[in-house]
């Protein structure tokens, strides 16, 4: 094994080890802890009578979501977030909303709400817009 | 065959290094991502719980207005002391003291060390919830999950290496050994080792592949053994032969030298008698001769007898006739002996030809034969001796005359061979040709030969010592010429004669050649 070897090696172990850093912006866990907080009370303040009222586009038609867990993951897209929460319609069905939150004088606030659109989310991710926060 | 080499060098060193470098280069990037990404998990997990946890509580307090009523307001934050990350939690309105604490004796002190989180516990924003709470569990986790690593990344590193080495023993070193010591054996006693292993991999494909050669390879040892025995005998063989074959070249080197010595002495024995003899017949054939003259001719007196008369002519034919043989033998030994020389000078062909016709004219016409001769350039000459050239035509034509019988043709044909476009390079040549019999091919050699007598009725009934033709022969190749004889049986005979282009020539540039002289 040359020298020229043991350097390629060498390279490839410091890329790999710094590979889970090159992601997105840290957040301290206080922090991450007060976006999860302020997703669960904008979600709380959008109830009615326990759920949340949906329109739906596609058949015009107003449907009940009901929360149901919310996602721990958070996601960073620039200055702002992306957090989910899992509901659960009448029928049943598993129905996921993406909010996208802003920083707001040492709070957060809720900009976009996407009601089962996950291709914009996709999307962004696709296009390195959107990563996960370490 | 060269020892060990040193460790670094081991092929079982560069193995080791090459599989653990490259396990920790692949295991330790990959443990230390999974490790990464579980932290973050967790951390994950646990900003959701406390955060949902801490909001729930808000949103329950603001939502029964327990700002006032103490017990509520515990029954409400007991749920956050389930948590286990939780430390303490304080209502608080403005920046007054709380007014609900949990644990309730002491809420937060100032020194406790954990992480804060403070949300509105009020639509208006009075009332906030302030909880701390540790990420210990993440930390002793963590810790776990690394040490878990470390652990496996260890464990599995040297499993690795212990299967490289255990592998290597039983697949790699051991045939490798054998083969090894079975080239040395062979390197240190010259003969071919075999390797003693079996097994389906491809070292087994080696060691039968260095089987085979070995086996190849004594098969062809033994052949060239064989072989080089056979060489041996043979060269021995040889030797015999050739030492066989060298006494007989000796001894009959020898045979040649004692009979070439008995050949030149026999030859020189001839010349040396023919000459002696010679002059000692011509001195008193010229007495018969002369003698026998002035008897024919009746100097001293008529012979009374007629009789006697015509037996002095026929003493004097015969004498002349043996007179000519005798020179003739003469000429032939000098030139065998090699003492004969030519006396060249410039000589006219045309006048050549013509003198030798002229005198060969009287017999011809006595036997009835034409005699043709062919135009020749008048200018054309040579650069032969003219004496011996003119016996070589008069031979010729004599023989042809002689051979041919009544109402036959004798010719004599002067041409020039040409040669790369010029008509005189390629020589000149005579051609003397009759109507006679012919001679049988098997003759011809007989007819170039001295003393040779050709087995035919016409020269038997002929008068001639068979010296002629080989006598001409003789002289022409002294002249560098060649002849040559050519014959048909009831066709005729045509004999060649042709010289060489140096000596031809032509009278005006001979002229040419002397007036150039003459100038300079």
């Amino acid at each position: 094994m040359t020298r020229i070897h043991l350097l390629a090696l060498g390279f490839f172990m410091f890329a790999a080890a710094i590979a889970p850093f090159g992601s997105a912006s840290a957040l301290t866990l206080s922090e991450k802890a007060a976006i999860q907080a302020a997703m669960q009370r904008h979600v709380d303040s959008t109830l009615v009578d326990g759920s949340v009222l949906y329109l739906d586009p596609n058949d015009g038609e107003v449907h009940k979501l009901h929360p149901v867990t919310a996602h721990p993951m958070i996601l960073s897209m620039a200055d702002h977030y992306v957090l989910c929460f899992d509901f659960r319609d009448d029928s049943g069905k598993d129905v996921p909303i993406d909010y996208y939150m802003a920083r707001n004088n040492g709070d957060y606030v809720v900009f976009h709400t996407a009601v089962a659109d996950r291709a914009l989310l996709q999307r962004l991710m696709k296009d390195g817009r959107v990563k996960r926060v370490q | 065959m060269g020892a060990n080499p040193p460790f670094p060098r081991l092929l079982k060193v560069k193995l080791l290094a090459i599989v653990g470098v490259t396990f920790l280069a692949l295991i330790v990037p990959g443990i230390w991502l999974l490790l990464v990404t579980a932290s973050l998990a967790d951390e994950e997990l646990l900003a959701s719980r406390i955060g949902n946890l801490t909001a729930r509580t808000a949103l329950a307090v603001d939502r029964h207005a327990a700002y006032d009523k103490p017990f509520l307001a515990r029954d409400l934050l007991s749920p956050l002391a389930a948590d286990r990350a939780f430390l303490c939690a304080e209502l608080t309105k403005g920046n007054e003291a709380p007014a609900m604490a949990m644990p309730s004796a002491q809420g937060c002190p100032e020194n406790l060390d954990g992480m804060e989180i403070r949300i509105p516990a009020s639509k208006n924003g009075l009332w906030s919830l302030r909880v701390m709470f540790t990420d210990k569990e993440i930390r002793e986790t963590r810790q776990f999950e690394y040490t878990a690593g470390a652990t496996a990344i260890a464990v599995a590193f040297l499993a690795a290496l212990i299967a490289v080495v255990v592998g290597f023993f039983f697949l790699v070193d051991r045939p490798l050994k054998r083969l090894l010591e079975a080239i040395r054996e062979s390197s240190d006693c010259g003969e071919l080792q075999t390797v003693n292993w079996q097994s389906r991999d491809e070292f087994g494909l080696v060691v039968q592949a260095y089987n085979t050669m070995v086996e190849r390879e004594r098969q062809r040892e033994l052949t060239l053994r064989s072989v080089n025995e056979e060489l041996r005998r043979s060269e021995a063989d040889l030797g015999d032969l050739n030492r066989d074959l060298e006494d007989r070249v000796r001894e009959r080197t020898r045979e040649l030298e004692i009979a070439k010595k008995a050949a030149e002495f026999a030859n020189s024995s001839k010349t040396r008698f023919l000459r002696a003899m010679s002059h000692e017949l011509r001195t008193p054939l010229n007495a018969i001769i002369g003698f026998s003259d002035i008897m024919a001719h009746g100097t001293l007196g008529k012979l009374e007898n007629e009789r006697y008369r015509e037996f002095s002519v026929d003493i004097r034919e015969s004498g002349r006739h043996l007179l000519k043989i005798i020179n003739e033998l003469l000429d032939i030994a000098r030139i065998e002996a090699g003492q004969d020389s030519l006396e060249e000078e410039i000589v006219g062909v045309d006048a050549l030809v013509s003198e030798a016709v002229r005198l060969v004219k009287p017999l011809a016409d006595e036997r009835g034969i034409e005699l043709q001769r062919s135009e020749v350039d008048p200018e054309l000459v040579l650069d032969v001796d003219p004496t011996k050239m003119k016996q070589v035509l008069l031979n010729l034509l004599g023989n042809a005359v002689k051979y041919t019988p009544a109402g036959g043709t004798v010719k004599a044909i002067v041409s020039l061979r040409p040669r790369h476009g010029d008509s005189r390079r390629g020589g000149i040549e005579f051609h003397i040709s009759d109507t006679g019999r012919g001679i049988p091919s098997d003759q011809i050699p007989k007819a170039l030969t001295a003393f040779e007598r050709l087995d035919d009725e016409i020269t038997a009934s002929q008068s001639g010592t068979g010296l002629g033709l080989p006598l001409a022969q003789m002289m022409v190749e002294l002249h560098g010429g060649t002849l040559t004889l050519e014959s048909e049986v009831d066709v005729g005979t045509t004999v060649s004669v042709w010289l060489p282009a140096a000596r031809v020539g032509y009278l005006r540039n001979a002229l040419d050649d002397l007036k150039a002289t003459g100038t300079h």
